[in-house]
């Protein structure tokens, strides 16, 4: 008793020094020392103390707390990188909301595992014959309309195999993949033109256009780029691969890209960082990439004036590459296309201002921020005022001549976001730290610390014309010491940033266990229109309508026809009808699941046993599988969502009778236990 | 205080597996509705009281429409007829609510429980769920019911 007496007056003590810390006051100190009352809120000095919690801490929390039930202000749509996916959060609770599942197959989304829509979509994802499920998602970018996030769509590129992805943000479901025929690696991708006209994908590692092979020693004169646009229909919510086309760009590694707007629509800015046009060859006399890629002062910041480029394709002045149009680099340059600007070398991030005037470019191994004036460079272009040509003929704008000045901000400048105050915020990877600055008077306003190497930053809204202040978040690629020990491989580190305040305030560490997710882009929550059903029940997500096999209640059967069984079966909680299905060995199954729910969050699962199928039936939706049913035997099925108290009770059973004069087990000539989808 | 609150959250799953034990235990369909007092069920939490139909808020009428129509008509059917897309997979099939005898047969307060709890919870069927977000909403549970009320024919 004694000593419990001498503890408490201790936490007393102790807190109260906490809370008469720097700047604290005396009304502070009695309502600290103040009894324990029985609400809400009791003990919070006796909670600091016991958790060894700062004022700053209790302020942070305090920011970034969503009490249950609440939701967040602000969502993030962030790539999953090597996951294939995109990942989407909460601000300011940094509370992870949704994997949605893209470039890779995704067991409890259904997506690649029997469901035949999805397969479809994947399919359409794969290259040279190659079947490719696996993609490196880097820069998610969200549907702008007069050049600011309107929430409708998300596009993904897949650095790995230069693909595209569109993500309809009515289901938060992936619609479309469609393959870059004449890449094979893409970086800035995707990017969205103000009204979304285009969808740009620009290349990382040159390759052949054509796919041919050719000697890296030829890398300077057969090795390109090419900055693809892809016209994206907005009434069909796709890419019309039909009406895109590409620009061909001499091989100097083409990166980050960003669209201009107001002023400066119509135009689209790209960094490269290999005008060295080094390939490598370690053991073979040649320097590694990262040296050979590093010798110049100054890298090419690719100007290209996209509406006219879309004149001339519609012209048909571009030519067939793998049946796709490529505008080459020579008629690029002789239509004035294209033109070169001097920006600091490594960069990676070109940033247009929200009022479209300037563009900011940093340079991973430089200490500025650069600004680039688009009056300026328009200007230098249409006097054809040019400092000299590049190799391949492309007209160099004079550095000195084209930018409005440098903001001296540190060590490793990399991208660059905006606020609504005229701010701009820089990431700092080699100081490990975010610059905020002044875009009226290119001038360092101060930096705060962030853990560790931040890669890519965001603002909310902060690369559009309509930027919001308060939050950033910034995108550390190391964690080191920030959370538990989990193996040698750590999460990586979102940090969520105040702005708000006369000083930054790091409020939030959010550990992102996936590798690397990238970029982000981060959009008002009330801009999102999402749907918690489809609607008519039997819905095909895919095509928004009554999928042609919707199952209505009380007309499930099965149907042979040959060797096909078509399975109409429907899902409630909590059972399916049929719940039993007999076929022979060697049937083709054909499963349509109809989920009859529409409250929220009703979804139903369906996995078979040793038949690869995974399916996610979400309310009112449809989902189709086929399969060949090659082994005989007895085979569960169950719903994989636990949706109510007798969800172990939903379940029934596939009987595969074996084929006349077997006993059961594998067919001849069949492989084990493997599953064939028709739809693949 | 922490005692008591530790308690109840311990005895409340008691209930409700005591709930689908009894269920279980009948092992053919549920009896036909008996008269309320044989059928009052141990309630998990105190219900709220039965508001009067005046006193609901337009937006909980609004709310109880709407959970209506994507949450009971998958079962019960758009009016309450028990015909709804599910019900000819049920075993007891849904409840028609336009039957003035049932409605006559039951308690408000049957009601209210059965929407929160499922069917369970009131020794009825385990197949119908519980909608556990509208435990803390009686008023729109008071809309529910008054709703389901309003489907009787001849009423």
């Amino acid at each position: 008793m004694g000593t419990r007496i001498v503890s408490g007056i201790g936490a007393f003590g102790l807190a109260a020094a906490l809370a008469c810390g720097p700047g604290g006051e005396g009304g502070q100190a009695q309502q600290a020392l103040r009894p324990a009352s029985g609400g809400a809120g009791a003990g919070v000095a006796e909670l600091m103390a016991a958790r060894g919690l700062t004022d700053a801490d209790v302020t942070a929390a305090l920011k970034t707390y969503v009490p249950s039930g609440k939701h967040d202000d602000y969502y993030i749509f962030s790539s999953g990188g090597q996951s294939g996916q995109v990942v989407v959060l909460g601000i300011p609770s940094m509370r992870i909301l949704k994997y949605i599942a893209v470039f890779t197959p995704e067991p409890w989304q259904g997506w690649g595992f029997g469901d035949r829509g999805s397969h479809e979509v994947l399919a359409n994802g794969d290259r040279h014959g190659h079947e490719i499920r696996w993609g490196d998602t880097h820069h998610p970018n969200l549907s702008e309309t007069n050049g600011d996030y309107d929430g409708k769509y998300l596009f993904i590129g897949d650095k790995a195999n230069a693909r595209m992805a569109v993500i309809d943000l009515e289901d938060f479901a992936t619609k479309q993949i469609v393959p870059n025929p004449i890449l094979e690696s893409d970086h800035g991708a995707a990017f969205v033109t103000p009204n979304t006209e285009y969808v740009i994908e620009s290349s990382q590692y040159p390759v052949p256009l054509g796919g041919e092979f050719a000697p890296i020693e030829s890398y300077a004169e057969t090795y390109r780029g090419a900055a693809t646009l892809w016209k994206f229909d907005r009434e069909r919510g796709r890419i019309d691969v039909e009406r895109s086309f590409a620009i061909e760009l001499p091989p100097y590694m083409q990166d980050l890209a960003d669209a201009g707007k107001l002023v400066s629509d119509g135009y689209a800015f790209i960094n490269s960082f290999n005008t060295e046009k080094a390939f490598g060859g370690n053991l073979e006399g040649r320097p590694p990439l990262e040296s050979g890629a590093s010798q110049n002062d100054m890298d090419y910041l690719h100007v290209i004036d996209w509406k006219k480029a879309e004149q001339v394709f519609q012209a048909g002045k571009a030519e067939q590459i793998r049946g796709f149009p490529v505008i080459s680099l020579e008629t690029a340059v002789a239509e004035g296309l294209l033109h070169f600007v001097p920006e600091p070398k490594s960069p990676h991030g070109a940033d247009v201002t929200p009022d479209g005037k300037f563009i900011v470019v940093g340079g991973k191994l430089d200490t500025h921020a650069t600004v680039y004036s688009f009056e300026k460079i328009k200007g230098l272009i249409d006097a054809k005022d040019y400092a000299g040509k590049d190799p391949y003929g492309v007209p160099i704008l004079d550095f000195a001549k084209a930018i409005q000045g440098q903001v001296e901000l540190g060590l490793g400048p990399l991208h660059t976001v905006f606020d609504d105050q005229g701010n701009a915020y820089t990431s700092m990877f080699v100081e490990s730290k975010v610059a905020k600055w002044s875009l009226r008077d290119l001038k360092l306003i101060e930096k705060a610390p962030v853990h560790y190497n931040i890669g890519h930053i965001a603002a909310a809204h902060g690369d559009t014309v309509n930027p919001r202040g308060k939050w950033v978040v910034a995108m550390n690629k190391w964690a080191i010491d920030r959370f538990l020990d989990v193996g040698p491989l750590l999460p990586q580190n979102f940090q969520l940033v105040d702005v708000s305040g006369p000083a930054m305030q790091v409020v939030y560490d959010a550990p992102i266990p996936l590798g690397e997710p990238h970029y982000t882009q981060i959009i008002s929550a009330d801009l999102i229109d999402a749907i918690d059903h489809y609607d008519p029940v039997g819905t095909d997500p895919l095509t928004g309508e009554l999928d042609p096999h919707a199952t209505e209640g009380g007309k499930e059967r099965i149907e042979r026809q040959g060797n096909e069984v078509h399975v109409y079966m429907t899902q409630v909680r909590s059972h399916f009808t049929p719940d039993t299905i007999r076929v022979k060995q060697g049937d083709t199954v054909h499963l349509y699941l109809t989920n009859l729910e529409q409250a929220r969050d009703a979804t139903h699962g369906f996995g078979i046993s040793s038949y690869n199928v995974s399916l996610s039936v979400e309310p009112g939706k449809q989902s189709n599988a086929t399969f060949v049913a090659d082994r005989a035997g007895v085979f569960p099925f169950y719903c994989l969502e636990f949706c109510s108290a007798l969800h172990l009770e939903m379940a029934g059973y596939l009987l595969v009778e074996p084929r006349e004069g077997q006993a059961g087990g594998e067919a001849p000539g069949s492989r084990a236990g493997a599953a064939r989808h028709a739809a693949r | 205080m922490s005692r008591r609150i530790r308690s109840r959250l311990a005895a409340a799953p008691c209930l409700l597996l005591l709930a689908a034990l009894a269920c279980g235990g009948e092992g053919e369909a549920p009896p036909a509705p008996s008269p309320p007092a044989a059928t009052a069920p141990p309630a998990a939490e105190p219900a709220a009281p039965a508001a009067a139909p005046a006193a609901i808020p337009e937006s909980a009428r609004a709310e109880a429409e709407q959970i209506f129509e994507t949450r009971c008509v998958t079962c019960h059917g758009p009016q309450g007829a028990g015909d709804g897309p599910a019900s000819a997979g049920l075993t007891p099939p849904p409840r028609n609510f336009q039957d003035p005898a049932w409605q006559a047969s039951v308690s408000d307060e049957h009601i209210e429980q059965i929407v929160q709890y499922g069917g369970a919870a009131v020794g009825r069927s385990a197949a119908m769920p519980a909608n556990p977000d509208l435990m803390s909403k009686p008023e729109v549970v008071a809309a529910l019911r008054a709703y389901v009320r309003g489907l009787a024919k001849g009423k």
